[in-house]
């Protein structure tokens, strides 16, 4: 698990050129939107691009991926349970 | 001075011509369905198309030209005074349709069409035009889905500055692959008929068209005799300065426009019967949209609110005249005497227009002769944008629109203002790198996996509207596209907001950005590209 978390830290900022940031930088639990790390819903697109193309996920609606897009600790758990890939 | 509208020609999905339109629109018939004509694997995100098959030009030119000749024919003008007149046209993907057609083979290798590559420059659909009809002269604005809007006020301060006497305005768009799947990736494309305003509503269609109108100096029209379909009374655009495609939630710039517009017409609140919306029909837009009506008109207003879009689909560039002219229509269909047209785009970039039955006098003939241009600011190494922006902006931004922040910051701080009245920008290929990028996409993995951030930042309009974010500038902010000489065009824009009282300064911009892969093509058709990061200030003195 902690594994698949380095993995999609390391996808999301090159996705999302996060300038100077580096996996250490985002805190596991913390919210990836507003008040924490501060992404947009132009961001979140982008990761539900990134989990469909790395990992095979498809969300059904949009509230299925904004539970799954809380942080880093619900996206891998989301993941490790739903990847086709 | 009072401006009348002598002339309409329109081409949308509702039909060719002014007949099929005028009567579609009153029948109230949707005409968004599966897409025939666009070559899309997206058959389940239903458009709104013209039913004219393609011909070898682009199919904005060739929707451009049907709608042009109209309004030329309809506006009883003389061949001179038709020769005369400049065309001030909207429009953003240009010549998009050939070039999504030819880019697979460019890379590929194969160049057999490369000449046509000029044809993605918007201003190169505009020129065409003009020389399909002889008109003198053409000026191109790209201000994503309020460009045609922006047209009709760029005209109407031609006229107001004495400039000219008439002027033909309005917008071509044609649906391409390109911003069919850049709409999608927003995640805003609705697989049934859209529903503005509805609480169900889940998104926009994509439709295309092409309309425009001969505005002429109302006293000119009464001596030749024109017919007049309305009058134009007042216009504003403002630019939200929140985000690049998401609306401010008080809906700041579409309360700014639409205020600024009323008080440009000296009309007040009580006087709008009708307000022909932008009502795209996702979420956003129209309660943004809803919200800055109520704070305008106050909550229990009583003023018909419709949107058309569900009958003709989102035509982004050319919304703003095909619906000045559906609004033009409702107010003889029902009388009214004064109404709303609103067209809001990309970045925020929100304009509306105030139509009326009677003539409205809507400027002075402006005393301002004398303006303080300043010198050019162009980027260099002592400057530094880390000050200006944080990381999580700049992450978005390339290298070159970075710089262009830097210079206009040093124009500014040089100049003594801390924030412009009005930005405006002009660009030859706009934001090139991110166009490159989702046409490599196209070209290589087909119709999927477009990225919002690309898209949305590959508008021309994207470069201003930064600015406006940079700087809080929430006043007019336009975007111009120009091959010859973009900061002398851009100069001129911001002469003639000056001159006809509508601001007192801006910053003037010229931006052209470069890209390896884009200029080994130019090179291929003998095309030079070079990077331009101008900034200059303009005020009356």
């Amino acid at each position: 698990m902690e594994e698949l978390k380095l993995q999609l830290k390391k996808q999301i900022i090159s996705a999302l050129n996060l300038l100077d940031m580096t996996p250490d930088d985002i805190d596991n639990s913390a919210p990836l939107f507003n008040e924490g790390l501060g992404l947009d819903s132009i961001d979140a697109l982008e990761i539900v691009m990134i989990l469909d193309k790395n990992y095979g996920i498809k969300f059904a609606d949009k509230e299925q991926s904004k539970l799954a897009l809380k942080s880093i600790d619900s996206l891998a758990e989301y993941v490790s349970a739903h990847r086709t890939k | 001075m009072q401006i009348a509208i002598t002339g309409i020609g329109i081409v949308s999905a509702l039909g060719i011509g002014v007949a099929d339109n005028r009567r579609n629109l009153l029948s109230g018939k949707s005409f968004v369905k599966a897409p025939k004509i666009l070559t899309t694997i997206h058959k389940e995100w239903p458009v709104g198309e013209v039913s004219i098959s393609n011909t070898d030009v682009s199919r904005n030119v060739l929707l451009g030209g049907i709608a042009l000749k109209e309004c030329l024919a309809d506006s009883g003008l003389s061949e001179e005074q038709i020769q005369a007149l400049h065309l001030v046209n909207g429009t953003t993907v240009g010549g998009m349709d050939v070039i999504e057609k030819h880019y697979a083979n460019w890379s590929k290798g194969d160049f057999s069409n490369i000449a046509c590559i000029e044809q993605l420059e918007a201003d190169w659909t505009s020129k065409s035009l003009a020389k399909q009809f002889s008109l003198s002269d053409s000026t191109t604005i790209s201000t994503a889905c309020s460009s045609a809007l922006n047209a009709i006020i760029y005209g109407a301060s031609l006229i107001c500055t004495g400039i000219t006497k008439r002027v033909v305005v309005g917008g071509t768009e044609a649906l391409t692959k390109f911003h069919l799947n850049g709409f999608a990736s927003l995640g805003i494309v609705s697989e049934k008929v859209c529903r503005p305003f509805a609480p169900d509503r889940d998104g926009i269609n994509l439709g295309e068209g092409a309309a425009y109108l001969i505005l002429e100096e109302a006293t000119e029209a009464a001596t030749r005799d024109a017919h007049i379909y309305g009058y134009l009374a007042g216009y504003a655009n403002s630019c939200d300065a929140y985000h690049q495609t998401a609306s401010s939630p008080d809906g700041d710039g579409a309360y700014n426009a639409m205020h600024n517009a009323l008080s440009i017409s000296g009309l007040t609140i009580n006087d709008i019967n009708y307000i022909n919306a932008h009502g795209t029909a996702t979420q956003n837009n129209d309660e943004c949209e809803l919200r800055a009506i109520e704070r305008l008109f106050g909550k229990d207003y009583k003023v018909a609110l419709e949107s058309t879009k569900n009958l003709t689909g989102h035509t982004t560039s050319a919304s703003g005249s095909i619906e000045a002219i559906f609004t033009l229509w409702r107010m003889e269909e029902r009388g009214y005497n004064y109404a709303l047209c609103n067209a809001f785009g990309f970045g925020g970039n929100d304009s509306s227009i105030v139509l009326a039955k009677q003539p409205v006098s809507l400027c002075g003939t402006s005393s301002i002769e004398n303006l303080y241009v300043s010198q050019e600011y162009e980027f260099d190494d002592s400057l530094s944008v880390n000050d200006l922006i944080s990381p999580m902006q700049a992450r978005r931004m390339t290298p070159s629109l970075c710089k262009l922040i830097a210079a206009s910051h040093k124009a500014l701080k040089q100049e003594g203002l801390t924030k412009p009245d009005a930005i405006v920008l002009c660009t030859e290929w706009g934001c090139i790198v991110q166009t490159v990028s989702l046409l490599e996409q196209l070209a290589e993995h087909g119709e999927k996996d477009f990225s919002p951030t690309q898209f949305m930042n590959s508008t021309h309009n994207a470069a201003a509207c930064t600015l406006a974010r940079v700087f809080n500038c929430k006043g007019l902010n336009t975007t111009l596209v120009d091959s010859n000489d973009p900061i002398a065009k851009a100069e001129m824009q911001a002469k003639l907001l000056i001159r006809s009282g509508v601001i007192k300064n801006a910053l003037v911009c010229a931006f052209n950005e470069t890209d390896d892969k884009w200029q080994s093509l130019l090179n291929k058709a003998g095309i030079k590209s070079t990077q331009l990061i101008k900034s200059k200030i303009i005020k009356a003195k």
